[in-house]
């Protein structure tokens, strides 16, 4: 895992910062964060890699504690089963943060530091939007790691079980899109790009339904959570 | 010996069901505070009544209350004051004991700067060494029971609910065990200890409780349970089968027989009611039989549990010895 953080922040944030440093610029601006495969969220390698961590990271978190049978370690104490359910989210988020979020507040400060223009309120702003955009991807690909590795005991079934979930989404809505563009939601890393057009005040394109997007949206980062509750709360019990 | 404190645990007309099955049947109980056994046989529902102190299965109905409080009102202050010792395989083999203690303790509550040191206190009182910096993973039986026990402890809670805790261990282990277990008590700490060897809960319990089939069956002191009846024998006879059977049924008309076991051309008898063995001798002679050996019995918990458990109904109210 160490190495395929520290490989992704060389690759996806080191390098980009090298250059947008040396090259004269006005300020931080969104083209930046989501413009092109040049940006930091609009890279496919970003999402890619956002993706390979989170798999290895939510493999373990829960699926570790069913081989070992220890969940009556945790309930026997003064915890509910949303506490442990928090912890492990807020373990897991603290890891992704590494990649989503630290890096892109790096970068954002790096350039704001050495930007020529004067408009900083500006810079401060899409840098506002960034930390938004990171704490999201952070939590985007959790919720649903985190319910794979709650239904099984093996991490390898966790982890890859993950990884081909996403894969399988991306291909079927590749293979749909071509009669609805609204399959385009299905797949995860659209659904991401979208997303990041929202919160940099680009919208959605028009050929897709907002409610639909939104029910999307809200189903991948709620649900797999709920599911996840659910299996931790039946294993507290002894079920 | 009646106990003049407080009860720690008490149960009242408690009913715990998995689907169809009743794992609790109206259990009414009071468990006091020092040493107390667990026992009853499998399915008798110990470890259920345990999952009902620690707030992990919903009560049907009636009432469980722990040192005054309800688990299912007051779940985290319950939890807090109960350390527990499950019996199966549970810890997390990828850390080291240190690591597990220290980490079980913050979730309980033990601040971070205060938890390691905790944990290595925890860990010197169980006797475990050097080992406790591999992990887990490495650990023979013994050693990871120690380590059970150890996290158990590691938020020092008042009540401790001990899970078959010798399981698995050699007999020196098991010595140590009991040993510490016993610790624990003379430490002011009440534990129930949960465990099918009669042995074990005799030599460090003072209390028992008897659950069969999800009731109490009895419950009383160590010393009350194995105190001696007036005119109890145990003898045993070596002779010829049919003799030996004739021997049986005319004990069995003359005295109150209270146990028999055959073995080839032997049979063993307790049995209440002589005022001494001289009587008894004489019998055993005039049938041409052999006596290996007469004593005057003091019946061992494993008696007294085999009578409470053998009983021929199952009345409303428990046998109270």
């Amino acid at each position: 895992m160490l190495i395929l953080l520290f490989i992704g922040i060389i690759l996806v944030h080191a390098f980009p910062l090298i250059f947008k440093v040396l090259i004269p610029h006005e300020g931080l601006t969104s083209g930046d964060m989501i413009g092109g495969d040049s940006s930091i969220f609009g890279g496919g390698l970003f999402l890619l890699l956002t993706m390979l961590l989170a798999a290895v990271v939510t493999s373990d978190l829960i699926s570790r504690d069913l081989s070992d049978n220890s969940f009556v370690l945790y309930f026997s104490r003064p915890i509910r089963p949303v506490d442990y359910l928090i912890g492990k989210v807020g373990g897991g988020f603290g890891i992704m943060s590494m990649f989503c979020l630290l890096p892109v507040m790096v970068f954002g400060i790096a350039i704001i530091a050495t930007q020529s223009g004067s408009d900083y309120l500006a810079s401060l702003e899409v840098l506002g939007l960034s930390l938004v955009a990171g704490a999201l991807t952070s939590l985007f690909f959790l919720g649903f790691g985190m319910m794979l590795s709650s239904i099984t005991r093996s991490r390898a079934y966790a982890g890859v079980g993950t990884f081909v979930s996403f894969f399988v989404l991306s291909i079927i809505s590749g293979v749909f899109s071509n009669v609805d563009p609204n399959w385009q939601l299905a797949n995860p890393f659209n659904l991401l790009q979208y997303t990041y057009g929202i919160i940099f005040g680009e919208g959605l394109p028009e050929e897709l339904l907002p409610g639909l997007y939104w029910a999307v949206l809200i189903s991948i980062l709620v649900v797999p959570l709920l599911l996840a509750y659910w299996r931790i709360y039946s294993k507290a019990v002894g079920k | 010996m009646e106990n003049p404190k407080a009860p720690e645990i008490v149960a009242e007309n408690l009913v715990v069901r998995y689907g169809h099955t009743i794992a609790l049947d109206n259990l009414s109980v009071e468990i006091p505070p020092g040493l107390v056994g667990l026992l009853g046989p499998n399915g008798a529902g110990k470890s259920t009544l345990i999952k009902a102190l620690l707030g992990l299965v919903e009560p049907r109905s009636g009432d469980v209350r722990v040192m005054g409080l309800d688990p299912r009102a007051n779940l985290v202050e319950v939890r807090d004051m109960l350390g527990y010792m499950p019996e199966h395989d549970c810890l997390i083999k990828e850390l080291n004991a240190v690591r597990l203690v220290s980490y079980m303790g913050q979730i309980s509550g033990v601040r971070s700067a205060d938890a390691i040191q905790r944990a290595h206190e925890v860990l010197d009182f169980v006797n475990v060494g050097e080992e406790r910096y591999r992990e887990i993973e490495s650990y023979s039986t013994g050693m990871k029971q120690r380590v059970k026990l150890a996290q158990a402890l590691a938020h020092d809670p008042p009540l401790l609910l001990l899970d078959e805790p010798t399981n698995g261990m050699d007999p020196a282990g098991r010595e140590e065990m009991l040993s510490l277990i016993s610790d624990i008590g003379r430490a002011g700490k009440t534990v129930l200890m949960s465990s099918h060897i009669l042995d074990e809960v005799q030599a460090v319990c003072e209390h028992v409780t008897i659950l069969h089939l999800g009731r109490l069956r009895g419950e009383g002191s160590i010393e009350d349970l194995t105190r001696g009846k007036e005119g109890r024998y145990k003898v045993e006879a070596r002779g010829d089968p049919e003799r030996l059977r004739d021997m049986l049924g005319e004990l069995e008309s003359r005295y109150q027989v209270v146990s028999s076991q055959a073995g080839v051309e032997s049979l063993e008898i307790v049995l209440d009611g002589l005022e001494d063995g001289s009587e008894l001798l004489r019998l055993i002679g005039e049938l041409g039989l052999q006596v290996r050996s007469l004593r005057k019995g003091r019946p061992d918990l494993e008696e007294a549990f085999v009578q409470t458990i053998g009983g021929d109904s199952v009345g409303d109210q428990p046998d109270r010895l």
